[in-house]
């Protein structure tokens, strides 16, 4: 090489170096944004400074007496004044903070062994970049690199990374060219000339010049999907508080109700087996004081207790009202969750416990929170696997329950407890709930009301994507004026808030639905899972009790209604009991649009669903073609020792298909092969690179094989070493 | 273990000659190539550069008889084969052999006497007999034809046409020594009189021998193909007006063989074709009037046909 052509190389080197001290200080710039690093120009000092050092190849012993001496002195800078005290104290700070390290302690770390380990970071990427620019020629993987993080910092953190990606694109860009004119001028053997690097240099640089210019100027879409931070930021709260260990999101029965929100993950452990003649909702308890965040239980219930095989039509407490009518049933009760209350039928009476052995049982009974539950002995709960409920299942008369406009003095306890609400709901709930029953004057069609304003189309329910609500944030108030998507605890409590805004006493219930009727040891019997597990809404009307609204979308009441003064006979199965006719038509178009039954794959629910899982197909798909992708572009690593593998398993003789392997991969390792090139004057190429004969002497033994005819002989078991050496190189 | 002789055979040869002509390995090694392989070898250059020495040379190291033939445009074709005199004492004609009646034979500046004598020369190359009046005369083997041309722009000259020019193996120029090889050159034109004292290094015999080996040379189905489809390439190449014949497929295999041969080894390698080609191929294309105006050459089409073409890597599936 010539001296002028030295010079020249030399030249664009330096110019690659210093495009690459600014690629790296867009790097170290959002550190000064960001943390409370206070000096940033230290570490851009210590860049030039190592990368000057790589530069001129310098020995590494000195290199590194050098950085070190680097290193101490701006630690010594940084932190202290007096050089002799501070170093004595930094070898113990140091072996402290291995020591911290060792166990994990992150946040223990000192200030000062920070930055020593920044700096070695930035040494290391100063090592890299000589590397890429030195070695490899080819800077692309830590332009992307830079400019995926520019960009991710820019979408995350305060840090505006408009200016840096510009700066980023251009120099990444300018060092893509030179470098590949560098490879082209060494590959090619093309003689250096500063007129030609200088004609490629400007067009290169007019060309990206002028195109940053027609991007920074041009017009530009608006961005093409929401904001993704929102979604992120509520998984890192979900996150956060599952941390805590207070939740365990899957769906089905949880005691803890006192911080609702979030998404939850379907869950088919049954529950427990029933024989109900008709399927209805089963009941667990309620629960009665909204905190903003959820629903905890009255500090005090009322207690009652009563045993197994009593007849509990005797007790008030489970009293049938005159004026409403019951039809008999019984069921079979088997638990396969076990748990220490007992599952009664939604809005039933219960006349009867009874157990399958004739083991005595009392039960105690939570008058506030209609919660059974079975004595405890011995400071244990006693668990019944089986039961046989007797009750009466009542279906409501609404001409009854239109009749109540307002509380009677009886209620006056009731009223207290159903109609709290915390202080801090916000103003707009009350207003909503009196927008929504302003024009209605009895209990029930308000309550009907507000049931209906969830079946509107701007609800919809899902189970994913739920966001937890900001720490100042109210559930109800979230779920009805800003996300509308959620799944039935977001709309029961809704709709419970809602009443209590409008001053009709209502209560929160959670339970099951009635499951899926399937046969089971040849009976026919609903199975209950706990994907079941549900929330409803019961409403107190005066003379008649608590009876049972459905506000979730998709969701039946399974309660049965009639209206007298229609002189219908029972609407069977029923949600609601339409008014009149008009009305039927009504919530016949709208029930149309709404599923029958949560399991139901159509409809909004499903479609719902749908949606979500195509959220993780797309994850999935992505980190499948991310994994490919990676394998397929790092093959050259990896195949070789595949092979390797491979053609150890095998016996036999496998000269000819290994060395055709050894040709695919050494084209891998970019040592290609021109069209016109004979397989000798390719293997003499390769020695030359690494420095061997031993592509010559496989390249002999092969072309005996393929231009003699000769059949192979136990070559492989001889040269099989020396294959494999070379596929190692060929990695490396 | 044969094939190791046979190379070391014509090493000797080589050597031979090397002591003679300075720096010229590769037309020396050529040469052999085409005495081995039965053709014959047409030089393009300018006098003085040595080739008669070289031919003589080669002529003495195999113990062979050499002629030269000095063509000029008075030449007649019966001064080349041989003309039947009549001899009055014994009433009978009596045949008097030509110069081509030997086994090496120069024949110098082939394009400057008429194509009469010209094919008249040829025709024996091609026919390795001659027939004159009436009588057919084989020729003696091994029979080796060096012809040189001066190029075709000088004065006075009958260009060969092309379908002669196909008659030879090789075409190759010889080309000057290199200051330090030609500064040999006179160094020993000074002191000594070097091919006075050649001696031959093998005999005819072994010669026949060695030429016998040459066809035995393994050429695989692959190579074939490489040949074929090197010849192919030439008769659809742009420049080229008309491409390689079936002949020249046949030439270049054989040439590939002797080359083998002479490196020692009993089968044809891509190598080979590819250092023969342009030697084989160059004189038996035309190229077209526009790639001619253009400054194309044939040896410039066939380089390139050889860096383009897919050398065979796999064995074809048969």
């Amino acid at each position: 090489m010539t001296a002028t052509s030295e010079r020249l190389q030399r030249f664009m080197h330096i110019i690659l170096y210093v495009f690459g001290l600014i690629l790296l200080t867009e790097w170290l710039r959002p550190v000064d944004k960001l943390t409370d690093t206070g000096n940033i120009y230290i570490f851009v000092l210590f860049l030039i400074f190592s990368l000057l050092l790589h530069y001129f190849l310098i020995h590494w012993s000195i290199r590194l007496i050098l950085i070190t001496a680097y290193i101490m002195l701006s630690l010594q800078l940084l932190y202290s004044d007096n050089a002799l005290s501070w170093m004595k104290g930094f070898l113990m700070d140091f072996t402290a903070n291995f020591w911290v390290i060792y166990d994990g302690n992150w946040e223990l770390i000192t200030n000062p062994f920070r930055t020593l380990l920044f700096f070695v970071l930035l040494w290391l990427v100063t090592y890299l970049i000589h590397y890429w620019v030195m070695v490899r020629q080819s800077i692309l993987f830590f332009f992307i690199l830079t400019v995926i993080f520019v960009s991710v910092l820019d979408t995350f953190t305060p840090y505006a990374g408009n200016m840096a990606m510009i700066r980023i694109i251009m120099i990444g860009f300018l060092m893509l060219g030179l470098l590949s004119l560098l490879r082209l001028m060494i590959q090619e053997q093309i003689a250096w000339s500063a007129a030609s690097i200088k004609k490629f240099g400007l067009v290169l640089f007019g060309m990206i010049v002028v195109s940053t210019l027609v991007g920074f100027m041009g017009p530009k879409l608006s961005p093409q999907w929401p904001d993704p931070v929102p979604y992120i930021t509520s998984y890192s709260v979900r996150a956060m508080q599952e941390d805590d260990g207070s939740r365990d999101k899957s769906v089905g029965y949880d005691e803890d109700d006192s911080n609702l929100g979030g998404s939850i993950e379907p869950d088919n452990t049954v529950v427990f087996l029933n024989t109900a003649p008709e399927g209805h909702y089963w009941k667990v308890e309620n629960k009665d004081v909204y905190t903003g965040k959820g629903w905890v239980s009255i500090e005090e219930p009322e207690v009652a207790s009563f045993s197994i095989g009593q007849d509990l039509g005797e007790l008030d407490i489970f009293q049938v009202p005159e004026v409403v009518k019951t039809k008999e049933m019984t069921a079979k009760v088997s638990m396969k969750e076990m748990y220490p209350h007992i599952l009664h039928p939604q809005s039933g009476y219960l006349k009867k416990i009874e157990g399958n052995t004739d083991t005595k049982m009392d039960f105690i009974y939570y008058l506030g929170m209609d919660k059974i539950i079975t004595e405890y002995q011995n400071g244990e709960p006693q668990l019944m696997e089986d039961y046989e409920l007797t009750y009466d299942m009542p279906s409501f008369d609404i001409a009854e329950l239109r009749k109540v406009t307002e509380a009677d003095v009886s209620m006056d306890l009731l009223m207290e407890n159903n109609t709290q609400l915390p202080e801090g709901l916000s103003n707009r709930v009350y207003e909503l709930a009196s927008q929504l029953t302003r024009d209605e004057t009895n209990w029930y069609d308000k309550a009907k009301v507000i049931e209906n304003y969830f079946d509107r189309p701007e609800f919809i329910y899902s189970k994913d994507d739920i966001p937890y609500p900001d720490t100042s944030q109210d559930y109800v108030d979230q779920f009805l004026f800003e996300t509308k998507i959620g799944y039935c605890d977001n709309y029961s409590t809704s709709m419970v808030v809602l009443l209590r805004a409008a001053n009709i006493p209502a209560r929160w219930v959670k339970g099951y639905t009635e499951g899926e009727k399937t046969i089971f040891q040849g009976e026919s019997v609903y199975k209950v899972t706990n994907n079941n597990a549900h929330s409803w809404v019961e409403v107190y009307f005066s003379g008649i009790g608590w009876v049972p609204f459905e506000p979730t979308k998709g969701f039946n009441g399974e309660v049965e209604f009639y209206d007298s003064e229609l002189k219908q006979e029972e609407i069977k199965k029923s949600e609601e009991a339409p008014a009149n006719a008009e009305q039927i038509k009504k919530e016949a178009r709208e029930r149309r649009d709404t599923p029958d039954q949560e399991a139901s794959s159509i409809g909004e629910a499903g479609e719902q669903r749908l949606a979500g899982q195509w959220k993780w197909i797309a994850i999935t798909l992505m980190s499948v073609l991310i994994v490919t992708s990676i394998s397929y572009f790092s093959r050259r690593k990896w195949l070789p020792h595949f092979h390797i593998f491979m053609f150890r398993r095998k016996s036999g003789l496998h000269f000819t298909s290994a060395y055709l392997v050894l040709l695919k991969q050494l084209k891998r390792a970019r040592l290609n092969r021109p069209n016109g090139q004979t397989l000798r004057e390719y293997a003499a190429y390769v020695d030359a690179v690494y420095g061997t004969n031993e592509m010559s002497e496989l390249t002999v033994i092969y072309e005996l094989m393929i231009y003699r005819g000769d059949v192979e002989d136990g070559e492989w078991e001889h040269f099989q070493r020396v294959w494999e050496g070379l596929m190692k190189k060929t990695s490396s | 273990m044969i094939y190791k002789q046979a190379n070391q055979k014509l090493e000797q040869v080589l050597g031979n000659i090397e002591k003679v002509i300075i720096g010229k390995r590769n037309i020396a090694e050529l040469s052999i190539v085409a005495l081995l392989s039965g053709g014959h070898v047409l030089l393009e250059d300018v006098p003085g550069v040595g080739k008669t020495v070289m031919v003589r040379a080669l002529a003495k190291s195999i113990g062979a008889s050499f002629k030269r033939i000095q063509f000029t445009p008075d030449l007649l074709p019966s001064d080349v084969t041989g003309v039947s005199i009549f001899n009055p004492k014994e009433q009978a004609f009596i045949f008097r052999p030509g110069p081509i009646m030997g086994h090496i034979i120069l024949a110098d500046e082939i394009n400057r006497t008429s194509p009469k004598t010209q094919s008249a020369l040829l025709e024996a190359m091609e026919e390795a007999s001659v027939t004159i009046d009436g009588v057919t005369r084989g020729l003696e083997k091994p029979f080796f034809v060096m012809a040189t041309q001066n190029p075709i722009e000088y004065e006075g000259t009958y260009p060969l046409p092309e379908a002669q020019l196909d008659r030879f193996l090789l075409k190759m120029k010889m080309g000057y020594p290199s200051a330090a090889e030609e500064i040999e050159v006179l160094q020993r034109a000074q002191y000594m009189a070097p091919l006075e004292e050649l001696e031959s290094v093998i005999t005819l015999e072994e010669l026949k021998a060695l030429q016998a080996e040459a066809k035995t040379v393994i050429v695989d189905d692959t190579i074939k193909g490489y040949i074929v489809e090197l010849a192919n390439q030439t008769r659809r190449h742009q420049a080229v007006y008309l491409g390689v014949s079936p002949r020249g497929s046949i030439a270049l295999m054989k040439a590939a063989q002797a080359y083998a041969l002479l490196q020692g080894r009993d089968y044809v390698l891509p190598d080979d074709v590819q250092y023969l080609a342009p030697f084989v191929f160059s004189h038996r294309l035309i190229l077209s009037p526009e790639a001619n105006y253009d400054g194309f050459d044939a040896e410039m089409v066939i380089h390139e046909l050889v860096a383009k073409t897919h050398v065979p890597v796999k064995r074809a599936l048969t």
